[in-house]
């Protein structure tokens, strides 16, 4: 019995410990970071840091009355680091600043890249913030950081919808484990999406940035959508071609991209094979469609989709950037070391051979 | 040494020793062999999966030798108590790096004892019940933890898209060699685990071999499928920056762009706690068992007394680099030249025995004819 009832004791007292209410904070007390935005200011090594927070009188009550520029709040303040950052804020906030729903880290494109660097290496490094959030170039950096967006009201983040949504015609998006690894192997650039405010202040995710040895490289939206074409991050992409002077729309292009590297002694080979599949829907009345002019649209597509690649492995070779991990690539083959990223990328010697072929595969319903 | 009355069933002796050899690396793996090989980890694992098959099947001969020959029993609970030495300084390491591990990411503001305290209460509970207890106990961990760990880790397969590194087109034999000895380590709980654990099966010699040759397998699989979705996801560069790889591979997996999941890689990290913890028990357990052959539970007394010993891993190893320095630089050499000194001098006893052993036979044959 005595056994017994020392088990008991044992047992309640576990239980009095282990309940977790020593060192507990109500939800109530926690400021839910969803994402920060930093950019740099007119004095140089100063930033100005915004943290972005969900409106905390926002309940279940009201998540359909609240109108979306009401979802958000923010508090910004100017540091040097981030730790500097970090304590300013949560000076100013009467809630514990909480990183496990962290969402985007939005980075301006005006800061260094090796700021850039130091500041997603941090972020990595700390085991409070989650490994899945996004890491995006806005600019500005505070301004995307707190825009909220039309479409999406609380309880969700409207920039983090816009990247994780799976419904933006190319797949911009990066968590931050993956531009992570990319910056600690070598040969192949971190990319990350660069969200813009338009005039009307609503959000725009057309463009790439990709991380050089020394700034970020903002890339055009072809160049942008080329690289999408060339790595397979397209989700639903779209097409407008000339044929026999009429414009033709070619919707939902989805497919894959094939890519072999060979590094030999006379230099290094990238063949990559393109293969599309898109709807043709969007055509002029006066087109029939007859088998010779879907030959023609569907090689004239193929030409555009060459153009787009060929502009982003320009824009590469221009910069002396890798976003396409060809170079990690060789790197692996070969099995020789490297030193990480800024590990000058050089396109000299290399060869690379594109080859792109759109297959229609859907004409709607009508002839 | 002959079979015990309550001893264990095959299985048990399985999920025993997947728990001894391999239960309290996993969340660290693959980081040393990998910092070592680079890409040519691949090679290195092949090797040391030989390697502790050998060694498990030589042990096992070597234990039905000692049923019948003093010398050779002697020679093995040597061999083994020096092994289990060196087991409790990885498991010091291995405890301070699965601390530090719940500290990082899970318990910041809890302090370290805090969290030591229960695990050391399930580990001297663990190692106090009976032989067979403990090997229930770790044929309902093994497979719930390795089901999950299966699953998530084909969840986790979206991300693995690189599988360059893992067949590289040169292979370099000195990196290898380097990564084979960043792996010693796994080799040292096997020799004590067949010594201690094999006589107490009930069951035929072959079926326990095959028991063993079971847990080998398991045991690669797991080390090959772990190895490969931790390469293809991160690379060979960013692996070796982390201290927990696979921890921070199933970190992350998230559905938090069609549901509010977000951590799905916490059910098997929190699963396979319960295997970590199972593997220091069953370590505690073999030392005892070591210790006192003829008890059928060890005394209190004993296990407190390691559990104490235990805890001096949160004193000895503030940080999780020292705890990986300390096995790399300092257990990694001592148990790899322990081990082949140990398997050449065992392998040479048993040579030089069953020679003489056929000798005797043939005397044994030609005597009558003599006479």
């Amino acid at each position: 019995m005595t056994r017994r009832l020392r088990w008991a004791a044992a047992l309640c007292t576990a239980l009095a410990l282990l309940t977790g209410c020593w060192d507990q904070r109500p939800v109530e007390g926690r400021g839910v970071v969803e994402s920060v935005g930093v950019a740099p200011t007119a004095t140089p090594g100063v930033r100005q840091w915004t943290f972005v927070f969900p409106n905390p009188t926002e309940s279940v009550s009201n998540l359909g009355t609240l109108p979306p520029d009401q979802n958000l709040y923010a508090l910004a303040v100017t540091a040097r680091t981030w730790t500097t950052a970090l304590l300013k804020v949560q000076q100013q906030s009467t809630r514990d600043l909480y990183f496990g729903q962290f969402r985007v880290l939005v980075l301006s494109p005006r800061l260094s890249a090796s700021t850039w660097a130091r500041l997603i290496t941090t972020f990595n490094r700390s085991g409070r913030i989650l490994k899945t959030f996004y890491v995006v170039a806005g600019d500005p950096a505070g301004l995307v950081a707190q825009t909220p967006t039309l479409s999406e009201g609380g309880p969700f983040y409207g920039l983090f919808k816009l990247l994780a949504c799976h419904c933006q015609p190319f797949m911009f998006g990066q968590r931050a484990w993956q531009v992570w690894d990319r910056l600690k192997t070598p040969g192949v650039s971190p990319v990350v999406p660069l969200i813009r405010v338009s005039a009307s202040e609503i959000l725009e995710n057309r463009q790439i940035a990709v991380l050089g040895p020394k700034t970020v490289i903002p890339w055009s939206p072809a160049a942008s959508a080329g690289w999408a074409y060339l790595t397979q991050h397209v989700v639903k992409g779209a097409l407008t071609v000339t044929v026999d002077g009429q414009r033709i729309g070619l919707n939902r292009l989805h497919g894959s991209s094939h890519v072999t590297v060979v590094a030999d002694a006379a230099g290094t080979r990238v063949v990559d094979r393109l293969s599309y599949r898109a709807a043709l829907e969007d055509v002029p009345p006066t087109l029939r469609l007859t088998p010779a002019e879907k030959t023609a649209i569907a090689q004239a597509a193929s030409h555009a989709l060459l153009r787009l690649g060929d502009q982003a492995v320009r824009a590469a070779e221009r910069e002396q950037v890798d976003p396409f991990g060809w170079h990690r690539e060789a790197q692996w083959a070969r099995n020789a070391p490297g030193s990480p990223w800024p590990m000058p990328v050089s396109w000299t010697g290399w060869t690379v051979d594109l080859t792109a072929k759109v297959h229609i595969a859907n004409e709607g319903v009508s002839q | 040494m002959e079979t015990a009355a309550k001893g264990l069933s095959p299985l048990e002796y399985t999920t025993m020793l997947v728990t001894a050899i391999v239960g309290n690396i996993m969340f660290v793996w693959p980081h040393h062999v990998v910092s070592a090989a680079g890409e040519n980890a691949l090679g290195s694992i092949v090797v040391l999966i030989a390697a502790l098959m050998l060694s498990g099947l030589l042990h096992h001969h070597a234990v039905w030798r000692a049923t019948r020959h003093r010398l050779t029993r002697c020679l093995l609970t040597s061999a083994a108590g020096l092994s289990l030495t060196l087991v409790v300084g990885v498991d010091l390491a291995l405890l301070a790096l699965l601390l530090q591990l719940m500290g990082t990411l899970f318990y910041a503001d809890t302090p370290r004892w805090a969290l030591l305290l229960p695990l050391l209460g399930i580990m001297i509970w663990g190692a106090g019940i009976r032989l067979d207890a403990l090997g229930r106990l770790t044929q309902l961990w093994v497979p719930l933890g390795g089901t999950m760990l299966a699953f998530v880790s084909a969840v986790a397969l979206i991300h693995a898209t690189h599988l360059r590194p893992l067949w590289p087109q040169n292979w370099y034999l000195t990196p290898m060699g380097h990564g084979i000895a960043n792996m010693a380590h796994l080799m040292l709980p096997v020799g004590p685990a067949v010594v201690v654990l094999a006589p107490r099966v009930n069951a035929a010699r072959h079926i326990v071999r095959r028991a063993f040759l079971v847990a080998a397998g398991t045991i690669s699989v797991m080390l090959l499928t772990i190895y490969a979705l931790v390469m293809m996801m991160l690379g060979p560069n960013a692996i070796v920056q982390l201290h927990w790889p696979l921890v921070y591979s199933l970190e992350t997996i998230t559905l938090d762009s069609t549901f509010f999941i977000s951590r799905m890689g916490l059910a098997v990290i929190f699963l396979w706690t319960a295997v970590v913890v199972l593997s220091f028990a069953t370590h505690l357990r073999l030392i005892m068992q070591w210790l006192l052959p003829r008890r059928a539970t060890p005394p209190i007394w004993g296990i407190g007394g390691l559990g104490l010993l235990y805890s001096l891993a949160v004193v000895a190893f503030p940080t999780p680099s020292s705890a990986t320095r300390w096995i790399l630089h300092t257990l990694d050499p001592i148990a790899l030249g322990y081990l082949i000194l140990q398997h050449g001098l065992l392998a040479v006893w048993l040579g030089i025995d069953s020679l003489a052993q056929r000798r005797r036979q043939r005397t044994r044959t030609i005597a009558p004819i003599q006479e």
